[in-house]
């Protein structure tokens, strides 16, 4: 019984995923086709970035609010760097994934050797990251990127397959193999399932929780950098609200708020219904407004479904 | 005689998963007397008290109030009847005032708004009347433990309070303390008020209660006036037993030292000095309290030790994360599974193999043909009873689950186990596995520090048994000397 139910959970996001294709398709003349999905994964490559990071935090039992907003930040480094000092657009890539490590290790060790909760410290790291994106541009976009620097967020390989869309694939592929095959992977399900019984196990519980801060740090300068490089240009909002869809694709697709639960797949999953919902509601020529009005009714609602299915197994392994 | 009951119980019966813990017990309580209640941890005390104040409800029998039967309290109607239970810890708002918190779900004076002038002036009083030195404008995370309990009776006085219970109301007090919470005691005893008075300490219990109640494994044994009982007598109504088989025998040939404190001291410990050679079990007794988790948390690394020397093969060691501990060869198998030893909503293998997860891996990568090997081998050692490696730790028993904790130490290869309460919430069948499984390890030479609240077992599995009392060492016992009165006396500090 509690097995049935525990693989429902799981597919449930695909579930919602194959609906939501099926209704789009019949009701949006324009939505089923390859060019319309090639966009859908185009404007999902970001968040998808994003997420992995996300999820990493998450399942060690922490949260990080800063992403969305480090993304704007890196993203006029790098693109200052080469406007303004004219460094190569490898090497201030480069300068910018290191800001984001950066950043994601001052997360992670003021948070674990203050223990001040992840949700205020992430939160001011989301102010302070867009107030130096700010502060180092006066406040303007910076425009006259190299050339070259396009290719990563606007080009294509083999003429087919978006190089963002690759980047992303990369990331989520690297990033489950992590999770799922390795011992490092297997401590952060270890530390945010029970982190008192993962330190007596002789786990350094410290060092795992940190290590997810950094890499969400490093993988939202990577998001921010495709981000800058598609918009061809360093936006200081770049990114501004994304960790909110990054946080929203984990949570619909099953991974836990309080730790030690969740899986990539259902995170891919998550992406990709927050990402189809957008993209079809937005070809269907529906607002803005309303296309924000959708997405918190359907996070709220995923959420309770999946809360009151758990106090229900609850209740009933108690009747036992 | 009857009539001067204000509180009987009558053929109470509780029963959890496969444990009865309350089997038929009938106990009266006169009015204004001080009633003892004593046994052993687990005899089922803690469950009775539940009862009185309606944080449980009883399978079987009824409680009588001044006349009146009920099958059960709940929590608001036990404390409107005049009941108030004084729990070990204690329940009250650390961040609020002495005056609120005496006064918290009160409405004081006319007004619809709290009255906070009112409130402190009544406050007052009644600490006043208590001859407590207490401001009621204090913050209660200021006061001392001792002010905090009594800021607790003054809870209970503000409401008509017939039957106060005290759930070992002396265990933190320093003796001065402790005669000022027993003038109180005999000043409500006075009024008219019953005291149900809980604690291990026997010399407390003759100084201030007029009877004693003894529970046993759950069950009622007798009541008796103080006066007519002497010390011994009280400890053989609490022991009453005789050490069962349940014990598998084991030939002890004890090996080298392998592990040795010389002087420990800190985490609330002080001058703690033992051996444990391979293949012995040593038992750590004591109260609650005493200082037994403590000290093995220091030797696992989990605690910080403030001076001393621990050595391990003869070589010192200084182990200052768990995970130092762990690369040495010592395991511990926790006091709280549930909150320190499982994954409980991961499966088996990931609980198994979490410690030693490097061994099972290349480059970070988990070989997990390698690790279902293992586990799956581990679990036929300890004999879990599951379909597949692959079941939540959630969905298996308390002795499965302890099983579980155990596998993952087996795996690391420990030179030195750690038992913490090790068959605490196991069932009787599951205990004897565990045993077996003990007896094993120590076959392999392995060296075992075993921490028991429960006499039967410290004394059957024990090959020595070490006893502290209030954070010192009381003694340490050879197998000739084992007695249940030997340990109680030691454990209470008499």
């Amino acid at each position: 019984m509690q097995k049935k139910k525990l693989n429902l959970k799981e597919y449930a996001v695909w579930i919602m995923l194959v609906v939501l294709i099926a209704v789009f398709s019949l009701a949006v003349p324009n939505f089923a086709t390859t060019g319309n999905m090639v966009t859908i994964l185009r404007q999902v490559a970001n968040i998808g970035i994003l997420s992995v990071g996300m999820t990493f935090v998450l399942i060690s039992g922490g949260i990080d609010l800063s992403i969305g907003n480090q993304m704007g930040l890196v993203g006029v480094i790098s693109a200052m760097l080469m406007v303004q000092f004219g460094m190569s657009p490898i090497l201030a890539c480069l300068v910018g994934l290191v800001v984001g490590v950066i950043i994601g290790l001052i997360n992670g060790l003021l948070i674990t050797y203050t223990q001040m909760p992840p949700l205020i410290m992430t939160l001011g790291m989301s102010y302070a990251a867009r107030g130096l994106a700010y502060i180092i541009t006066g406040g303007y976009p910076v425009y006259g990127l190299p050339e070259s620097m396009k290719w990563l967020g606007q080009g294509y390989l083999f003429a087919v397959v978006p190089v963002c869309v690759l980047v992303m694939v990369i990331v989520i592929a690297l990033g489950a193999f992590i999770m799922n095959k390795t011992y490092i992977g297997r401590q952060f399900y270890a530390v945010g399932s029970n982190e008192e019984a993962a330190r007596l196990s002789g786990l350094r519980v410290q060092r795992v929780r940190v290590l997810g801060y950094v890499i969400a740090g490093f993988l939202a300068a990577l998001s921010g950098i495709v981000l800058m490089s598609r918009v061809n240009s360093g936006q200081p909002m770049n990114g501004n609200g994304m960790e909110m869809d990054a946080l929203i694709a984990c949570v619909v697709g099953g991974v836990s708020v309080t730790g030690g639960e969740g899986k990539a797949t259902g995170m891919i999953g998550g992406m990709l219904v927050m990402g189809i919902l957008a993209n079809g509601m937005a070809v269907a020529g529906m607002s803005e407004y309303l296309q924000m009005l959708v997405k918190g009714a359907v996070l709220v609602a995923v959420v309770a479904i999946d809360c009151v299915s758990r106090h229900q197994s609850l209740k009933s392994l108690l009747k036992k | 005689m009857e009539e001067q009951n204000i509180l009987e119980l009558k053929h109470i019966s509780k029963q959890y998963t496969g444990v009865k813990a309350l089997d038929d017990v009938s106990i009266s309580f006169r009015r204004g007397e001080v009633h003892a209640l004593m046994g052993e941890n687990g005899a089922g005390k803690s469950t009775l008290i539940k009862t009185l104040s309606g944080a449980i409800r009883p399978d079987e029998g009824e409680i009588v109030f001044e006349g009146v039967s009920h099958a059960h309290m709940d929590p608001h109607q036990s404390m409107e009847l005049g009941i108030h239970v004084i729990y070990q810890e204690f329940n009250m708002m650390p961040e609020l005032s002495v005056a609120e918190n005496i006064f918290m779900g009160q409405r004081i004076g006319s007004g619809k708004l709290f009255n906070k002038a009112i409130t402190e002036e009544r406050a007052q009083k009644i600490l006043d009347s208590m001859h407590a030195k207490i401001n009621a404008k204090e913050t209660v995370k200021n006061l001392s433990v001792a002010n905090m309990q009594l800021v607790e009776i003054a809870k209970a006085l503000t409401r008509d309070v017939k039957v106060l219970v005290m759930d070992e109301p002396t265990a933190p007090l320093t003796d001065a303390e402790v005669e000022t919470l027993f003038e109180i005691v005999d000043m409500l005893k006075k009024k008219g008020v019953t005291i149900i008075y809980i604690s291990h300490r026997i010399a407390e219990v003759f100084q201030i209660s007029d009877r004693v109640s003894v529970l046993r494994d759950g069950k009622f044994i007798k009541t008796v006036p103080t006066s007519q009982v002497d010390r011994d007598e009280l400890i053989r109504l609490m022991v009453g037993r005789e050490v069962s088989d349940t014990y598998p025998k084991r030939d002890f040939t004890p090996g080298d030292v392998v592990l040795e404190l010389q002087d420990v001291s800190g985490n609330g410990v002080e001058h703690i000095s033992f051996a444990v050679r391979s293949g012995e079990i040593l038992g750590l007794s004591g109260l609650v309290g005493a200082g037994r988790t403590e000290t093995m948390r220091m030797v696992f690394g989990a605690d910080p030790m403030d001076s001393g020397i621990i050595l391990l093969n003869g070589q010192s060691i200084h182990p200052t994360h768990p995970s130092d501990a762990v690369k040495l060869g010592i395991g511990l198998i926790p006091e709280d599974r549930k909150q320190q030893g499982l994954l409980l909503n991961l499966p088996i293998f990931t609980n198994i193999s979490m410690a030693t997860m490097g061994d099972i891996s290349h480059f970070t990568v988990l070989n997990s043909r390698k690790e279902k090997e293992k586990v799956n081998h581990l679990v036929d050692t300890v004999t879990v009873k599951t379909p597949s490696i692959a079941q939540l730790v959630r969905n298996l028993s308390g002795g499965n689950q302890q099983k579980v904790v155990l596998a993952k130490w087996l795996a690391a290869n420990c030179k030195v186990l750690i038992f913490d309460e090790p068959t605490r919430g196991i069932d009787v069948g599951a205990r004897h596995e565990i045993y077996k499984l003990m007896n094993e390890l120590c076959r392999q030479g392995i060296a075992i520090v075993m921490i028991s609240s429960d006499m039967e077992e410290i004394l059957g599995m024990s090959d020595r048994i070490l006893v502290l009392c209030e954070g010192r060492q009381a003694g340490i016992l050879e197998r000739e000397e084992f007695s249940q009165e030997t340990i109680l006396s030691l454990a209470s500090g008499q």
